[in-house]
């Protein structure tokens, strides 16, 4: 069975890549076969890894162990019975196929952007604020010319691509000109520094499967 | 009451209760007891938006299966599509119960486990071994157990037995087809596919790196840097690149991203704040 993964494996990533000549059946059947089984896989994986044992299993009280005497070793919680108000709001979503009560799907869609917008602004305040107050480090660095320089353009960037991105009006003061024409050279560096680690993140991809290809795939084959 | 003026108050509500356990301070959270029901909340939430999962399978059973219904063009890709889906749902849920029965064995082990440390009278130990003498990996062990002693001394037996069981390589034709959908199939191919962008990255920066500005020089610069620095090739060449993309990455690159970062968050805030008012009412289907 591991010989026929390994093979089917490697005919898969050789469909895939013959994208790269041509859109051609032999890739749009692998494409759809890994769209069908991705699409088969990530709900399992969220019923498994997340509603079971955080929502249904407490809610029948799967983790409910008796002693061999009979005493129960951790007993229901009986507060657990409300996690059946979030699986009726869930099947609200299916509302949408009732005509007459599609409405309540928006409802349970509004709590959904409701709880996401309440976590973003937690999130902002708990997690962004730090990081601009962590921003602002010591420009100078007793002892140490190199971190003071490097501090120093830290802020700098920051200030200026922060300049950029609010102060969009127009202006005639060669200052504010300046600063945001400075702004935007520090994003293009910033933009190709991005550009050229996501472009060996997706080479060290390609040269593991040229790896696989020439080496497992190879030797299963022959 | 209005139905739109219902959907607006669940929504405020649903955000209200996350942006008051986070301004309420720790002490009153543990006074009012919100510090033990929030994960059970965030739970909850979570559970919410996990059923939506029903949809989306709900319209690619619709779509893929009326065209292969109707043999509209493309059924044949439909066809694979939907056997993928079932035979990995299928596999997947297969999986999912195989690991299930050993992490039951390893509980209740560990049930047993609990009980032999507490045993006090020799009935309960004799109710011990019965119960030892019906799992496999402990039936050899139940007659070592000849004194309560040893059996509130015995907690390594059950953690050798609970360790074999988590350890047990179990073979059977489900967890073979999840293997195979899994490692031959969705790895595999999610890895190539990713990959596959690298060329279409490359193709586009033939277009985008055109020096014709200072802009683009500079981009440009930095990229070739940063790959260079990140290439054994190139190393060879000079090794001084890796702490140019070193310093690139941490320094300019990361300070411009953190103000792209900041001024995101802040446009985050302000959409967060009009979703939670409802502000945003398209959403809820007024018409304008």
């Amino acid at each position: 069975m591991e010989t026929a993964t390994v093979v089917f494996a490697g005919i898969g990533t050789l469909a895939i890549f013959s994208f790269l000549i041509k859109e051609n059946p032999f890739y749009r059947f692998f494409e759809h076969l890994f769209i069908g089984v991705a699409a088969g896989l990530l709900p399992i994986l969220t019923i498994r890894n997340l509603l079971y044992p955080n929502v249904i299993g407490p809610l029948i009280g799967a983790d409910i162990q008796v002693f061999p005497d009979g005493e129960i070793a951790n007993p229901y919680n009986y507060w657990n019975l409300l996690f059946i108000i979030p699986l009726i709001f869930g099947l609200f979503y299916y509302a949408v196929f009732i005509p007459k009560v599609s409405w309540l799907s928006r409802l349970v869609i509004g709590i959904s952007l409701g709880y996401s917008a309440g976590l973003s602004i937690k999130g902002f305040f708990a997690e962004m604020i730090p990081q601009v107050l962590g921003s602002f480090k010591p420009l100078v660095v007793p002892g140490s010319i190199g971190d003071s320089v490097n501090n120093s353009i830290f802020v700098i960037t920051l200030l200026l691509v922060m300049y950029y991105f609010f102060c969009t009006f127009k202006g005639e003061s060669t200052a504010h000109n300046g600063a945001r024409y400075t702004g935007r050279l520090l994003l293009m560096v910033c933009f190709g520094a991005f550009f050229g680690s996501t472009v060996m993140a997706r080479m060290a991809l390609l040269v593991e499967r040229i790896q696989f290809l020439v080496g497992e795939w190879w030797t299963a084959i022959f | 009451m209005n139905k739109e003026i219902i959907i607006r108050l669940f929504t405020f509500f649903a955000g209200l209760y996350f942006v008051v356990e986070f301004i309420l301070p720790k002490e009153i959270n543990e006074e009012i007891g919100l510090v033990n029901i929030h994960e059970s909340v965030s739970y909850g939430f979570l559970a919410i938006g996990a059923m939506a999962f029903g949809l989306g399978i709900i319209n690619l059973i619709r779509i893929h299966g009326s065209k292969i219904i109707f043999l509209q063009k493309g059924a044949f890709y439909s066809l694979v599509l939907l056997l993928g889906f079932f035979s990995m749902t299928f596999f997947a849920i297969g999986d999912w119960k195989l690991n299930m029965e050993s992490s039951k064995r390893a509980a209740s082990i560990g049930l047993l486990q609990k009980f032999a440390e507490k045993v006090e009278t020799t009935d309960k130990l004799e109710l011990l071994k019965l119960e030892m003498k019906k799992i496999p990996e402990l039936r050899d062990r139940a007659d070592s157990l000849a004194t309560l002693e040893d059996a509130n001394k015995s907690s390594i037996i059950f953690q050798e037995a609970s360790q074999k069981v988590v350890n047990e390589e179990t073979s059977s034709w489900i967890k073979d087809g999840y293997n195979f959908l899994n490692k031959g199939v969705f790895v595999p191919l999610g890895a190539a596919m990713f990959s596959l962008l690298g060329f279409y990255i490359a193709a586009a920066a033939y277009r985008a790196f055109r020096v014709k500005s200072l802009e683009a020089s500079l981009m440009m610069i930095a990229a070739v840097l940063v790959v260079c620095g990140q290439t054994s090739f190139t190393l060879m060449i000079w090794e001084g690149f890796s702490p140019i993309r070193n310093w690139l990455l941490q320094v300019p690159n990361s300070a411009a991203f953190r103000g792209i970062a900041i001024g995101a968050g802040v446009a985050g805030l302000v959409l967060a704040f009009r979703m939670w008012f409802s502000i945003e009412s398209g959403s809820f289907g007024r018409k304008k």
